[in-house]
């Protein structure tokens, strides 16, 4: 173990390499924090530099700049309600409320150093017990897939407290919204009223950047008196969490890192449903679920935490299995298929390097990731400092080109626009954007595994929903809808009494 | 100062601006009279990074490059299963400096008609660079080690067989359904949404069998997790050689992905033979037969020049939609 730890050491801390991996570093949280920018194209946009390295340097050089990818949308998240990547979409739920409270640097702090928390944890889990956490993923079918994204799903009822029944509404257009697009199952056109750029479905980043960053500059607009006094001339100084703070958060921390691991080695899911997931299973365990939505720091530790587990996770399938478990890790395949290495179970067996200097570079991205985040954030927080009537066109800008980056589409401008003025309708009618993003997000795996399962099952869905895993999912589902509620009636039966 | 840094910058855009404004309006008028090419020539790809199509126009660019002596531009154009980059690709000047590449997908976006946009219509094929195969696998835990043991066991139990593949109607769905009932027997086809993830569902014992590029079934395949049962060719596979091929059990399937390079169809005849006999040329770089045999893609004849590859089209849209009726899509 010990030989194998400081032969993927060794390859990193090369200078040459280990040049490389600050590079990636720097460059993964710059594209992270562009919003449409995702982890994904920021890997597909450094794998020429790979060309001329060797095939372990470059899948770690990948891995860096992965890793930091998902660590840099945390920033823009904070600052400006922009996600930088769609994994980073729960942070601006309480993120941005602590930056227009005036403690952007406690949030910024919170995200970076939960995020390389969440990463190292990951990576541990990842070079100790890839095969056993492999098979175990596997037994993830469709049924169990859709279980998953059904307790996602269950994030609706804690995201707004006051409204339940118009974020339930919100989170049903969202689901309705995922419908459009390709039948998964029979291949079929729906809902694209003849429009060929709807067949590929509502691409998910315009709708999230047109509902957050752009919404959030429309009300700004109008309401410019809010953001006198408390949101200008803040200085942002990213103070790190103390030692006593990240103890205080213990619980958290932990539940997002194992959450983020398990939900990155599933297949089909990712950063994305790892962030979802882990913020809802906070609002849910915590005693004062209430303050979430506000400004909670909890809610920025679970999300940054878990989707920085997540690209460990990923790497575990792609590692003992060859099989990428999301877009990042299948353009990594591929670049190493470049280079005539092939991703399989073989591969760590004959060449464990491969999985060492996978480690190594999680360890020392995610360790560098905060130094330079810091740097970074104190860039970016700079901006906070211009008048709005700057900053506002200037996010507006952002969003446009990171909608249009997405795919080279002016289509998903035009959709980002509508995203941000229905987003706008939504604050003013009181209905929740982020109930619709999730729906957005998880609707198409709800689906499609709901039906491919019961495909499987020859039509028998009871069958489906009493797969050991399913239902045992599907009831922890059910308590956490019912537990707020029950605690509330026994609260005010004492009270009573 | 920092007033004047600002107006400077803002003067110097709005410059710039004007100036490639200006020169991509006069280039068209050059165009013309110049021999092609003259600049950078673009390859859109109409899908995500990291695909087939994507690494394989990637693996063409550097070598065509130094053919053409200008630059090859490779531009992703994902969405909407390949509609929006052959749309975008159809909305540029047919001037021979935008070509697609593309797959026997784009055929089955014609047939289905979902776009306006149509490959047959709107296209002129200029060569195939590479044909692939579909292979079928199973888990080496699951209940078949051999095709014959699946045509013996579907043959008791029809249906009960459950076979995945990437995309409801995509080109390896077809190719599944083609060779079930070449085999004569019955099974149950499941689509999913990619590639990993029917793999991931096969080896966890949720169906039985999936298809798969011969590339990326390679790794499991040498460790031993999958076996590898079948492939649709009519000679097996060199690097397959203990797997039989479809024509070898009398399944007269070989159909398989195959990507090319196409242009639009009013595009000047100097570009698309200038393009066909520089791809001719750069396919011979030992750059290209290196990208080809480690992606597994000289496994099978693929290059096809602009005249065979029109027939390639017409017998395959024939195929395809032939296809399409007997299993009522």
């Amino acid at each position: 173990m010990l030989e194998l730890l400081t032969s993927g050491f060794a390859v990193i801390l090369e200078p040459s390499a280990f040049i490389m991996i600050i590079f990636a570093t720097i460059v993964g949280i710059i594209f992270g924090a562009l919003p449409g920018v995702g982890s994904a194209m920021a890997v597909a946009l450094m794998v020429p530099f790979t060309y001329k390295m060797g095939p372990v340097v470059s899948i770690a050089f990948l891995t860096a700049v992965y890793c930091s990818a998902i660590t840099g949308g945390g920033i823009t998240a904070i600052l400006f309600k922009i996600p930088g990547t769609p994994g980073n979409t729960p942070t601006t739920f309480d993120g941005y409320p602590m930056a227009q409270q005036g403690r952007a640097d406690k949030a910024l702090g919170i995200a970076l150093v939960c995020s390389a928390i969440g990463g190292i944890v990951s990576a541990f889990a990842m070079l100790l017990i890839s095969p056993q956490l492999s098979s175990a993923a596997l037994r993830f079918g469709p049924a169990e897939l859709f279980a998953v994204a059904f307790f996602g799903l269950s994030v609706l009822s804690s995201l707004d407290s006051n409204n339940v029944l118009k974020t339930l509404i919100s989170g049903l257009i969202g689901l309705s919204l995922a419908t459009v697009g390709m039948d998964p199952i029979f291949g079929v056109p729906r809902f694209t009223w003849g429009h060929s750029a709807l067949v590929g479905g509502i691409p998910m980043i315009p709708v999230m950047i047109g509902m957050f960053a752009v919404t959030e500059v429309l009300k700004q607009t109008v309401n410019p008196f809010k953001i006198e006094g408390e949101f200008l001339n803040k200085k942002v100084s990213t103070k790190l969490l103390t030692i006593k703070e990240t103890i205080a958060m213990k619980i958290t921390i932990l539940r997002s890192a194992v959450m983020g691991t398990v939900i990155g080695i599933l297949p089909g899911a990712g950063a994305t449903i790892a962030g979802f997931l882990s913020y809802a299973a906070e609002v849910k365990s915590s005693k004062t679920p209430e303050r979430f939505g506000k400004g909670a720091p909890e809610g920025v530790a679970a999300t940054e935490t878990a989707n920085n587990a997540a690209t460990g996770g990923s790497m575990v399938p792609l590692l003992s299995l060859g099989i990428p478990g999301g877009n990042s890790s299948a353009i990594m395949v591929s670049a190493l298929m470049l280079q005539g290495v092939q991703v399989g179970p073989m591969l760590i067996k004959t060449q464990p390097v491969f999985l060492s200097g996978v480690f190594a570079s999680m360890i020392v991205t995610n360790i560098l990731m905060v130094i330079v985040a810091i740097g970074i954030a104190k860039v970016f927080s700079k901006i906070l400092n211009m008048p709005y009537s700057v900053l506002g066109p200037v996010i507006i800008l952002l969003s446009v080109v990171g909608s249009f980056a997405l795919q080279n589409n002016t289509g998903d401008v035009r959709l980002m626009m509508v995203a941000a003025i229905l987003g706008y309708a939504f604050i003013k009618l009181g209905f929740s954007s982020a109930a619709l993003v999730l729906g957005l997000v998880l609707g198409d795996i709800c689906e499609s595994n709901l039906r491919r399962a019961v495909m499987i099952a020859d039509g028998d869905i009871l069958s489906v929903l009493s797969r050991p895993i399913t239902a045992t999912l599907l009831i922890t589902c059910a308590i956490l809808l019912i537990l707020p509620f029950a605690r509330q009636l026994y609260k005010s039966k004492k009270a009573l009494s | 100062m920092l007033k004047k840094i600002y107006l400077l910058t803002i003067c110097l855009l709005v410059a710039l601006s004007t100036l490639t404004g200006c020169s991509s309006a006069s280039k068209p008028a050059d165009t013309e009279k110049a021999k092609w090419p003259e600049r950078k020539v673009e390859i859109i790809v109409p899908f995500g990074a990291g695909s087939g199509t994507d690494t394989t126009a990637r693996a063409l660019a550097a070598p065509l490059e130094k053919v053409l002596g200008v630059p090859v531009v490779v531009t992703n154009m994902e969405g909407g299963g390949g509609i929006i980059g052959m749309e975008y690709v159809n909305k540029q000047p047919a001037d021979g400096y935008t070509f697609m590449i593309h797959s026997p997908t784009h055929l089955l976006l014609s047939i289905q008609k979902l776009s306006e946009v149509d490959l047959i219509k709107d296209f002129v094929p200029v060569t195939r660079l590479v044909q692939d195969s579909v292979l079928i696998t199973a888990s080496s835990n699951g209940r078949f080690k051999t095709w014959d043991e699946v045509v013996a066991w579907a043959e008791d139990h029809p249906g009960d067989v459950t076979i995945g593949a990437q995309a409801p109607k995509g080109v390896d769905a077809i190719t599944v359904r083609m060779i079930s009932a070449g085999a004569g027997i019955e099974t149950k086809f499941i689509p999913f949404d990619g590639g990993a993830e029917v793999k991931s569902a096969m080896l966890g014992g949720h169906i039985d069998l999936s298809n798969d590029d011969p590339i990326n079934a390679l790794a499991l395949v040498q460790s031993g997790e999958l076996n590898a049962l079948l492939v649709g060719n009519d000679k097996r596979l060199p690097g397959f050689p203990d797997t039989p091929c479809t024509v070898e059990l009398g399944i007269d399937v070989t159909a398989g992905p195959w990507r090319g390079i196409s242009a639009r169809k009013d595009t000047p005849e100097e570009a698309i033979k200038g393009m066909e006999v520089a791809i001719a040329e750069a396919m011979k770089s030992a750059q290209w037969q290196d990208f080809a045999k480690k992606a597994m893609l000289d496994q099978r004849p693929g290059y096809a020049n602009a005249e065979e590859f029109s027939k390639i089209w017409e017998e395959q849209y024939q195929f395809y939609s032939d296809a399409f009726e007997k299993f009522g899509l």
